[in-house]
């Protein structure tokens, strides 16, 4: 579970500005969707272990977000997951490929 | 808001116009994804969500491409095939069929960017050849039929943006599109008349901002 102090939400909207500062309309954005299914034909899909230690961690951070400013709105928690996705897709952060000067 | 769970999860990169320009990074992208994730595509996807179990010895990623742009065919889709991924075209009917010569106003009424000065012939969007080319490979679904906003309690702008597209897909692939991404990310389960919509056009999946769902329609 991610230790989450002021220094770590800091540093999170920190990165939640500089992310939504990106040329969106010319970059891939790296995020995680939620699978449902609606058919009917099974149980509720089981959560994997990874998205189940996510999941924790998103929520808490959203949790500690909002004692910190107040209610979240749509874009803010998708902020959020962007912020998570592009920590850990890969070894380094996703959106350090988008940084690189253009050709 | 209420907090959505995350879990179970997919991956997904999101992406919308592919210029020359930044074809370095788009390279750089997916080579490091395909280290990692395998390609996914939607039999791929229709197993895991009906069974609940991942199907792939490795975990899963979703290159997907909205808009239907020219450059994702020109640019993306030969670096996709580079590294092994499939690409996901959700792609604007109309702006597909719209002549080249108008597809510039058609874009700029319709939150469609274009990357000036692209193409000289002035044909921004995605043409019925090469999405029937993507179609070979890649996924190809669908993005509504003009990318408009539309009032949710106006039943026939609905159903012309949800089963109209369909229909452009059906006549212009020989196939219907099995995937689905409603404009602005909106879920199935929140507007019954487009959800109705949703189910006469025949999709299985539905895109939104938080999840991916597997439709009603999708059964047996």
């Amino acid at each position: 579970m991610t230790d989450i102090d002021d220094a770590f939400l800091d540093a999170f909207e920190h990165d939640m500005a500089e992310l939504s500062r990106r040329p969106y309309p010319e970059i891939g954005v790296a995020t995680y969707l939620v699978a449902e299914d609606l058919t009917g034909e099974r149980p509720a899909l089981p959560p994997d272990p990874e998205g189940e230690a996510l999941a924790r961690d998103f929520a808490a951070i959203i949790e500690a977000l909002e004692r910190r400013n107040g209610t979240q709105t749509s874009a803010d928690i998708a902020r959020a997951i962007e912020v998570l996705a592009d920590r850990t897709f890969l070894d380094v952060h996703f959106s350090s490929f988008s940084a690189r000067p253009t050709t | 808001m209420t907090i959505p769970p995350l879990t179970p999860l997919l991956r997904v990169v999101n992406y919308h116009n592919t210029p020359a320009s930044r074809a370095d990074a788009y390279d750089a992208e997916f080579a490091a994804l395909s280290a990692r994730y395998a390609p996914v595509n939607e039999a791929v996807l229709a197993e895991y969500l009906r069974t609940g179990t991942w199907p792939l010895d490795r975990p899963g990623v979703i290159p997907s491409f909205y808009n239907g742009y020219r450059n994702n065919h020109d640019v993306a889709r030969p670096l996709l095939e580079k590294h092994g991924l499939t690409g996901w075209f959700f792609a604007v009917t109309a702006y597909s069929s719209c002549p080249p010569e108008q597809q510039v106003d058609f874009g700029a009424s319709r939150t469609l960017a274009i990357v000036p000065g692209e193409y000289e012939d002035g044909r921004h969007a995605l043409s019925w050849d090469e999405l029937r080319a993507l179609d070979q490979n890649h996924v190809v679904a669908s993005h509504t039929r003009n990318h408009t906003r539309v009032a949710l309690d106006d039943p026939a702008r609905i159903e012309d943006e949800i089963v109209g597209a369909q229909e452009d897909f059906t006549r212009e692939l020989g196939h219907p599109v099995r995937s689905f991404a409603w404009l602005f990310g909106g879920r199935y389960g929140e507007n019954p008349v487009a959800d109705a919509a949703v189910d006469r056009a025949g999709y299985h999946f539905l895109f939104s901002n938080f999840a991916v769902q597997r439709l009603p329609k999708a059964a047996g």
